[in-house]
């Protein structure tokens, strides 16, 4: 192990995702590092009621749920003071959203790896100790 | 010496009777303190004058009487050495001059810096200078103040200096007969001072200063000098001790001053004397005889007359304003006015008047003929006068304005300008001998009839009346007046002397000199020879003979009784009464007349005829009988009677000394005789008064002709003057004339050089055509000999194609304009040809100039230049960018077709108009207006700018734009060519592709992302790799075929029917699987999705179920449903009649994907049924979702 995955194992993270095989994917990732999937959702609007319902640690998501931005989202987030990762295959443009902008991002396709490591550096606000 | 002096006194006095001011003056002078006061001298010095002052003290002895008053021109600001030097050099004692210092004598005064030095009566006076600094002339104070109270005791001297001070004052002392002495200019450092005044002809002596003192002392010896002893000693005859030399003055140089006063002179004489060092008349007049120049110089002296400009200012105001300003008033415009100044010395009178009298006609606003006589009898006067040059202490009398209008300044002298000069005419002239001019409408006459006796002023006068037009004016000098001409003048200004003529022409008072001409020097023999008497002709003679022979005394008397001529000896009827000398012939008859005189003379005027009386006259106790007659004069005398006398033969009877008869008879014989003799009497005298009546009117007409000869003769010699002064404006209008010759043969040279240097061609034609002149080259295309000159030009052939020649000719003459053309010469040269009108100096049209000039080189690059601007309009033309030109305030210039096609804007609408206000302000960019503004400013060009902007009739365009400044050629130093390349479209093609390419990128991404977590899941669930082999290539086979339905459908969607039979067909067992069902496309994502677990239940039924032995059936069917929330995709997966079914201990990952897929991704319900007779799949899924597209990604 390249990186401690004690601090992410017990987080409650969403996971925002429309694909479903890579939804798999990192779902088996999150369970390999005992992290609690509050849920998978594949809409904004899926997404956002979670997070209204729940209380969160941290959240993956994609930019792009069936062709919706995911940036109500990520503000929602943002206003939440909750942490989150992007995973994206876009690059990083110049007329994103500030709460897009400025939040950490993970390129896909990514391994396991680094996943786990784009986690745990995004994450490590609210890793437990 | 008392004695002397009371002797002197009494002369003097009786001198007072004549000229009572000037004696008074010498009285209270000679009367003053011990001891005598000799001479005063005067010295003037400027610039190198304390030299000249030192030789000329140091040689002065120190006891000479004299007193020396120096001025110098000294800096105002500092004090003067002066006195110190002075006393260095003279054993007299110097002071500086005080004002009130009493003039002792052997003392040197000298005058204080900044101030005015003059005499009054033995004292000295001293003053602030009046005028500024620069015009001051204190050498002329002193000098005419000395003039003024020391007369002719006044002795000046005029030492080295630069300037004229001095000269001024020169005139004065010598007109009072002082006397002058001029520094030798030679000897002065500074000669201008001494020069003037030996120019202004004022130097009595010229000398070196150290000679001075010995002409001094035998000047202050001499008794006319010291007083006035010489002339009392003589007597009482002393008046007529000048004679002599008046009469040699009248014979030798023709000067007559017998009408002259005698004091004046006698005293000019006698100062002429005292210069000569000469006591005794006779001794002079020796002197005269052997020096003619004496002679001249004493003329000069005695006619002395001193003026001035503008002298006494208010007389000539009062002249001014009385006389002239009405004159003007009264006269028209181009009238003549004419004027008189007799005696006018250096002509500073006349050039007085005539500047007032042209300062009056030019406010006026009049322009007249004026003519003003000047007259003098001293040629070198009017030579002076003639020139019109005055010093500048001259014209200090000039008010400003008129100087600088009048006066030209050279070189410190004024000149009179030529507009003044030429009015004023200089002629010789004597008033009392010379006929006077006539028709005068002014006189000016100051200053001459001082010096005349009483009787020569009354002629004078009497003159000036005849010369006067009727009420014409006369002006006098000061001390002057008309007295005893009362009736020929009325005053009108007492004060200043103007008076105005009365009545008509009086030609009895007029007493025109009968001479034959005038003596001129060269006629001096035929003076002397007849002594003065006038010629007399034979005929007059006789008739006096006659006369005085046979006519009877007579007197000639006027009506009152005024006796006007006597005739023969009436001594014995007429006598002298007592008292005061009386014309009346009544008071005049002896004893026994008068009462019969009278009443004759009343009868005779009354009856107007001749009446005869006899009267006994008593003489010497006896009686006498005379027979008188009466006669009044025929006309035009009849107011004159004469008066004749005659003798009676009747001797004194002595009663008783015959007898009565013989007294009868002789008594009758005696009466017979008288009677005859009376008759013959009556007869005699008849014819007597006939021709006496004939004399007096011959003698009338006689006069009256001569008067107007005499007149016309003064015109003619006054004609005479001014057509000398016409040949002498001739003569300088010949020498100029020849030097304008020289000056037109050097014009012409150059100009020939020029033309044959120029290679014009030239041609010159007058108003016919024909040639005048031609220049060298034009041989070139005209083939002219120089005798071609004057011949038409259409008879020549032209070398050039130019049949508009004659014709533009022509229109030139008319229009006056010139007209160009460009022609061609046969030899294949052009030509600008160029025909203009011919001007002379006035003006005037005298034909045309015909000019070619070679235009060949100009032509063929025009040519070259009109080829290249055609080939580069056509370039502009074709290109298919839009092009504009724009000058410098980026207004339009031209546009190309392009432009107007691309831009919707025709040529109309946009030349001429500023670039930012084309196509209603579409094009104002203020950045392209800045980078245009760099290209003008600058000189840069710059190429693919690219801008974007939002026209408001085709929206957004993207443009590339070139511009550059056109430099080549002045006119269009200032001109931008903008090129415009309108890349909108490229632009967004380039903005699509780079949508695509992203989202490209982000679907290869996801896909391999995909492959990525099949890889992964499928790797998890492996447990050898054979099997993951197996399932991985499988899965990997299933997404590949997805997306060749979705690439063969072009990415819009996957229809569940192929997606269905494409995962089935790698598998064959076509005879064991049904699929039925509608064509249903789903959404890309969907068909991915629907075909992962299409490919999922395949494999399994291939692995473990019904395809996975010989018999088993597999059926796929679905079909649309309609539910409460819309239409479901409902799908069954039946397998049957395989292998018999267990339910697997473990969830695999096939059911979990299948599950998921269906329930996360399309929101549908996936049950999976592991019947004993094989597998049963159960799927549904909204219709919405499944054709959900993911459309591209919005930016």
């Amino acid at each position: 192990m390249l990186f401690p995955i004690e601090g992410l194992a017990g987080l409650r993270i969403l996971v925002a995702e429309d694909e479903m095989l890579i939804l798999l994917d990192i779902e088996a990732i999150l369970d390999e590092v005992g992290c609690e999937i509050v849920g998978l959702v594949a809409s904004v609007d899926a997404a956002l009621t979670t997070i209204r319902l729940n209380d969160l640690d941290g959240a993956l998501l994609d930019m792009s749920l069936h062709g919706k931005r995911i940036t109500p989202v990520a503000e929602e987030l943002v206003a939440r003071g909750v942490p989150f990762l992007l995973c994206t295959g876009y690059g990083r443009e110049p007329n994103d959203e500030a709460a897009i902008r400025d939040a950490p991002r993970l390129t896909k396709p990514f391994s396991t790896d680094s996943l786990r490591a784009a986690m745990n550096e995004a994450f490590k606000s609210v890793a437990r100790t | 010496m008392i004695g002397k002096r009371l002797k002197r006194t009494s002369t003097q006095r009786a001198k007072a009777a004549r000229s009572p001011p000037e004696v008074d003056r010498n009285t209270a002078e000679a009367t003053g303190d011990q001891p005598r006061l000799g001479p005063v001298v005067g010295v003037g010095a400027s610039a190198g004058g304390i030299e000249a002052l030192i030789r000329l003290f140091e040689a002065m002895p120190a006891e000479s009487g004299m007193a020396f008053l120096v001025v110098m021109h000294l800096d105002p600001t500092r004090e003067s050495g002066l006195v110190h030097l002075l006393g260095q050099h003279s054993t007299m004692t110097v002071a500086e001059a005080a004002d009130g210092m009493v003039i002792e004598p052997d003392h040197i005064y000298v005058i204080p810096p900044a101030s005015s030095l003059t005499v009054d009566d033995g004292q000295l006076r001293l003053t602030e200078p009046v005028e500024r600094r620069g015009a001051r002339y204190p050498i002329d104070r002193l000098f005419e103040s000395l003039a003024r109270h020391r007369r002719e005791r006044a002795v000046c001297i005029v030492l080295s200096g630069s300037g004229s001070d001095g000269t001024e004052g020169l005139k004065e002392v010598k007109a009072e007969g002082g006397c002058v002495l001029v520094q030798e200019p030679s000897t002065a450092r500074f000669d201008a001072m001494p020069r003037s005044a030996i120019e202004a002809d004022l130097a009595d002596h010229v000398l070196a200063p150290e000679d001075m003192p010995d002409v001094l002392m035998r000047y202050a010896r001499h008794t006319y000098a010291a007083g006035a002893e010489l002339v009392e000693d003589r007597g009482p005859s002393d008046d007529g001790s000048i004679d002599p030399v008046l009469a040699l003055l009248r014979t030798r140089a023709g000067h007559d001053f017998r009408h002259y006063k005698r004091s004046t002179l006698t005293r000019r004489i006698h100062r002429r004397m005292g210069l000569c060092d000469l006591h005794s008349v006779e001794d002079y007049v020796a002197i005269l005889r052997s020096r003619p120049e004496e002679m001249e110089t004493l003329a000069r002296d005695l006619m002395i007359n001193v003026t001035a400009f503008f002298r006494d200012p208010e007389a000539w105001t009062s002249l001014d304003e009385t006389v002239l300003g009405p004159l003007v008033a009264d006269r028209d415009s181009g009238a003549a006015l004419r004027l008189w100044v007799p005696a006018c010395a250096t002509g500073e009178e006349a050039y007085t008047l005539a500047m007032l009298l042209v300062d009056r006609s030019e406010t006026a606003g009049k322009h007249f003929d004026i003519k003003l006589f000047a007259t003098d009898g001293r040629d070198d006067n009017l030579e002076a006068a003639r020139a019109g040059r005055y010093a500048e202490g001259a014209v200090t009398g000039v008010p400003k304005h008129l100087l600088e209008r009048h006066f030209d300044k050279l070189d410190g002298i004024y000149r009179v300008k030529d507009e003044l000069r030429d009015m004023v005419v200089f002629a010789r002239h004597n008033l009392l001998r010379d006929p006077p001019f006539s028709k005068i409408d002014l006189v000016s006459c100051r200053n001459l009839l001082i010096y005349l006796e009483p009787a020569a002023q009354k002629r004078a006068l009497a003159l000036m009346h005849f010369a006067l037009r009727q009420g014409g004016h006369l002006l006098l000098g000061n001390a002057e007046s008309v007295s005893g001409r009362e009736d020929l003048f009325e005053t009108i200004s007492k004060k200043w002397r103007i008076f105005r003529r009365l009545g008509p022409t009086r030609h009895d008072i007029l007493d025109f000199p009968l001479l034959p001409g005038r003596i001129r020097p060269d006629d001096k023999e035929l003076a002397m020879a007849d002594d003065d008497r006038p010629h007399q002709r034979i005929v007059d003679v006789a008739q006096r003979a006659l006369i005085e022979r046979f006519a009877p005394a007579s007197v000639l008397i006027e009506r009152n009784g005024q006796v006007v001529w006597f005739h023969g000896s009436t001594g014995p009827y007429l006598e002298a009464p007592p008292g005061e000398p009386s014309r009346d012939v009544l008071a005049m008859a002896r004893h026994g007349l008068r009462a019969k005189l009278r009443h004759g003379v009343r009868q005779a005027i009354e009856e107007g005829r001749a009446v005869d009386f006899r009267v006994r006259i008593r003489q010497d106790g006896h009686e006498q009988a005379v027979a008188v007659t009466v006669a009044p004069l025929p006309e035009p005398s009849e107011n004159l009677l004469l008066v004749s006398f005659r003798n009676l033969d009747d001797a004194p009877s002595s009663p008783g000394t015959a007898d009565e008869g013989d007294i009868q008879i002789t008594h009758e014989a005696f009466e017979d005789e008288l009677r005859a003799a009376r008759a013959e009497l009556r007869d005699t005298i008849d014819e007597f008064e006939r021709t006496n009546e004939e004399l007096k009117a011959a003698n009338e007409e006689v006069t009256s002709m001569n008067e107007e000869l005499q007149s016309t003769n003064e015109e003619l010699e006054t004609s005479k003057e001014e057509l000398q002064s016409s040949n002498e404006e001739l003569e300088t209008v010949n020498s100029q004339l020849v030097n304008k010759n020289h000056e037109l043969v050097n014009t012409t040279d150059t100009l020939n050089n020029l033309l044959a240097s120029s290679e014009i061609a030239t041609v010159f034609l007058d108003k016919d055509y024909c040639i005048r002149w031609f220049s060298p080259s034009s041989k070139e295309l005209l083939e002219l000999v120089d005798t071609d000159i004057g011949r038409p030009v259409s008879h020549f052939a032209w070398k050039v194609q130019d049949e508009d020649l004659l014709s533009d000719a022509r229109t030139v003459l008319q229009k006056l304009t010139g007209i160009d053309a460009e022609v061609r010469s046969s030899a294949g040269r052009w030509y600008l040809r160029r025909v203009l009108p011919y001007r002379t100096h006035e003006d005037r049209i005298a034909g045309v100039v015909i000019a070619f000039i070679d235009i060949t080189v100009q032509k063929m690059a025009q040519d070259e230049v009109n080829e290249a601007r055609l080939f580069a309009e056509a370039i502009i033309d074709t290109v298919r960018h839009p092009v504009l030109v724009l000058d410098r305030e980026l207004r339009v210039q031209s546009i190309n077709p392009a432009f107007s096609d691309a831009f919707n804007c025709s040529e109309d609408e946009s030349k001429g108009y500023l670039l930012h206000e084309l196509d209603h302000a579409a094009w104002d960019i203020p950045e392209l207006r800045q980078l245009l503004g760099k290209v003008l400013s600058e000189g840069r060009s710059f190429d693919g700018f690219e801008i974007e902007h939002v026209f408001p009739n085709r929206g957004r365009r993207h443009m590339l734009l070139n511009a550059r400044k056109l430099a080549n050629g002045g006119d269009h130093a200032n001109l931008i060519l903008l090129a415009i390349e309108d890349v909108t479209e490229r632009h967004d093609a380039e903005t699509l592709r780079q949508t695509l390419i992203n989202e490209l990128s982000h679907r290869v991404k996801n896909m391999l992302a995909m492959v990525q977590s099949i890889g992964s899941q499928t790797l998890r669930q492996s447990s050898t790799l054979e099997e993951f082999k197996l399932a991985f290539k499988g899965r990997l086979n299933s997404l590949a075929r997805v997306h060749d339905l979705l690439v063969s459908e072009n990415w819009s969607g996957a229809d569940l029917d192929q997606l269905v039979r494409r995962t089935m067909a790698p598998h064959g067992m076509e005879d064991r699987i049904r699929a039925e069902g509608p064509s249903l496309i789903m959404a890309p994502e969907a068909g991915v999705a629907m075909a992962m677990v299409l490919n999922e239940l395949a494999t399994n039924a291939v692995k473990y179920g019904a395809l996975s032995d010989e018999s088993g059936q597999l059926e796929v069917t679905w079909d649309r449903e309609d539910r409460d929330d819309g239409p479901w995709i409902h799908l069954q997966w039946t397998e049957a009649a395989g292998r018999p079914v267990t339910v697997p201990a473990r969830r695999g990952f096939g059911s979990t994907l299948i599950e998921r897929s269906i329930t996360h991704q399309l929101g549908g319900t996936a049950a999976l049924n592991f019947r004993e007779e094989g597998l049963h799949c159960d799927i549904a899924f909204p219709w919405h979702e499944a054709i959900r597209s993911r459309s591209p990604k919005e930016s």
